[in-house]
């Protein structure tokens, strides 16, 4: 393996955690095959982020200057990366499993004729190269992708690699590289902030969290009468209750929403999809109830309660005598 | 305008997944054990809802797929979609997104102002093909869209979803593609004068071996599949309901959770 390439994020001086992950991703890949590791970085104050992490990770760093208005990723970003691959002879190219890392990873495959191997979560070392290992059908299945090209183009999950680094306080290389004459044809506008209501998850201590599995806007009543069973609960919602509108944003919880890690957490008609878990996996104790039985979710949980969600929950109401449940 | 709508047939949620031999096996059950992705029908119901704003606006559903899958254009037509195109795959046989997008990039070619596609599939998951469709065709891309607007001097003005609650909007001069992503849109359900449309319209054909002179090498493969490490120490509940409700209860005050 040649070289490693980080596509980072930063936001006007400050690397993004992400940016971490990926760094001590790359190291470890790195460890084994003996390559070197530059994190590129663009935008407004690239070059005082360049330097953060290049003494935080003691990897090299690149300030690539494009000229552009986007906080992360973006048309000239990926252009720019494709030079300086080739410039670097880079043949593994590591970004962030997000919006903005995918918008342009897989395009940048395409113009390297690189293998791309999205939302990695680990790595085997096999003879030959290196396996790359990510999560599908909903988190029921790991597949092992090989490259069958020189180069390749990754996307690693966030929260699965530990940002830790052995030399830190040692900082590589930082350049600082100018790219002009790149055409760009997405413009950027702006930035647009949501209201996203109340969020007190990250406090709660008892979280009931709802998922598809409840099936209609009128069962989050059903949701909230089961939450009071559990005394001073939240109620949060996988990211599909948020999509359908039948809660805000500031309830969700999983990879675009809320990190938490109550003492109790249930899992009420959620599958439990990679992107689910990585909000509440450190959760201290996992109750999950689902009528599928190979549900991703109950890999992670404590409790693994095989049923209809709708009449478990009616008859945990009734049977914790906390509540009467009463049909009108 | 013209505007093609990609879309994938995936096993319903329920289906079993196991693995054999290293190979992934889908038990595909149920009365319906497949269904068109779900962020397909926020796909289509973008198009459709293009179509209906503005006159002249002739939507096309393109699948890549086995036999089976001329189900999903059906249902794309059914759902509004003028025209469908299926790119045939040996049953048995998968595309992987590289040689998907490949496939689609190779009918698309310059015949379309708008591609839109679903940000990412339910049964793989990978992201990918409607960058690399956007990529091949050398067309700009906005990947997650939330919202998409058509302007005058034939731009396109997009929402991305960054975060949950961030929102990078853009703006690109068509062609070019879009990825959607959910909450742009409530997919509608097929109308029945639609549906009959479907079953009556006939459906272009294309072999994937006919396209391959036009396609790119296969970049990656799948060495194994296996599955994720389970967590022995779950506790599954057994007996009726209410003795499971009474069983979780007990745990639940033994651990002073309650």
């Amino acid at each position: 393996m040649r070289n490693i390439l980080v596509a980072g994020e930063q936001y006007d001086g400050a690397v993004s955690r992400a940016t971490f992950e990926l760094a001590a991703f790359g190291l470890d890949v790195a460890k084994r095959t003996g390559a070197r590791v530059a994190v590129a970085l663009a935008g407004n104050r690239a070059e005082e982020a360049a330097a953060e992490i290049s003494v935080a990770t003691g990897c090299d760093a690149v300030a690539v200057n494009i000229h552009d208005k986007r906080a992360a990723g973006g048309d000239r970003f990926k252009a720019a990366l494709a030079r300086l691959c080739g410039e670097m002879k880079t043949s593994l190219i590591i970004a962030a499993h997000n919006p903005a890392g995918l918008d342009f990873a897989p395009g940048l495959a395409v113009m390297l004729g690189a293998s791309c191997v999205t939302g990695v979560d680990g790595v085997r070392a096999r003879e030959g190269g290196t396996g790359f290992l990510r999560t599908a059908y909903n988190g029921k299945v790991r597949l092992e992708v090989f490259p069958d090209t020189d180069t390749t183009v990754v996307t690693v999950q966030p929260g699965v690699f530990a940002p830790s680094f052995e030399n830190a306080g040692n900082p590589g290389e930082v350049t600082v590289k100018e790219y002009t004459g790149i055409t760009e044809r997405v413009q950027y506008e702006e930035l647009k902030r949501a209201d996203v209501g109340v969020s007190n998850l990250e406090n709660a201590d008892i979280i009931v969290a709802a998922g598809r599995g409840i099936g209609k806007e009128e069962n989050l009543e059903l949701v909230e009468r089961f939450a009071r069973c559990f005394g001073k609960s939240a109620v949060a919602g996988s990211r599909p209750m948020i999509d359908a509108g039948w809660m805000k944003h500031g309830r969700q919880v999983g990879l675009t929403g809320a990190t938490v890690a109550p003492g109790l957490y249930v899992a009420c008609g959620i599958s439990g999809s990679s992107q689910h878990q990585a909000g509440m996996k450190d959760s201290k104790f996992i109750v999950a109830i689902n009528s599928d039985p190979d549900a991703a979710i109950f890999k992670i949980a404590d409790v693994r309660i095989v049923e209809d969600v709708l009449s478990f929950m009616k008859t945990f109401i009734e049977v914790s005598g906390a509540e009467k449940y009463t049909d009108n | 305008m013209k505007i093609l709508v990609c879309v994938k047939q995936v096993p319903a949620a329920t289906s079993a997944v196991s693995v054999k031999d290293g190979r992934v096996i889908v038990d595909a059950r149920g009365n319906k054990p497949y269904s068109m992705n779900r962020l397909d029908e926020n796909a289509v119901e973008e198009a459709v809802r293009i179509k209906a704003a503005r006159p002249g606006v002739v939507v096309d559903a393109i699948t890549v797929g086995p036999p089976r899958a001329v189900d999903v254009v059906k249902r794309a037509i059914g759902m509004g979609a003028d025209n469908g195109i299926h790119v045939t795959l040996k049953e048995g046989a998968g595309a992987g997104p590289g040689e998907t997008a490949s496939l689609i990039a190779a009918v698309a070619a310059g015949n379309y102002d708008l591609i839109i596609a679903g940000a990412m599939s339910e049964d793989e998951g990978n992201c990918r093909v409607g960058q690399e469709v956007a990529e091949i065709l050398d067309i700009p891309c906005a990947s997650f869209a939330v919202s998409v607007d058509i302007r005058e001097g034939n731009k396109l003005y997009v929402e991305r979803e960054i975060t949950g609650s961030t929102r990078e909007c853009l703006t690109m001069t068509m062609p070019g593609l879009i990825t959607v992503q959910a909450g742009i849109n409530r997919p509608g359900y097929p109308s029945l004068s639609n549906v009959l449309r479907a079953e009556r319209t006939a459906i272009r054909v294309i072999a994937a071996q006919e396209l391959a002179g036009r396609c790119g090498e296969i970049r990656e493969s799948i060495f194994n599949a296996e599955l994720p490490d389970s967590n022995t120490d779950t506790l599954t509940l057994e007996g009726t309901a209410e003795e499971k409700a009474v069983k979780l209860l007990k745990i639940l005050k033994e651990k002073h959770l309650l």
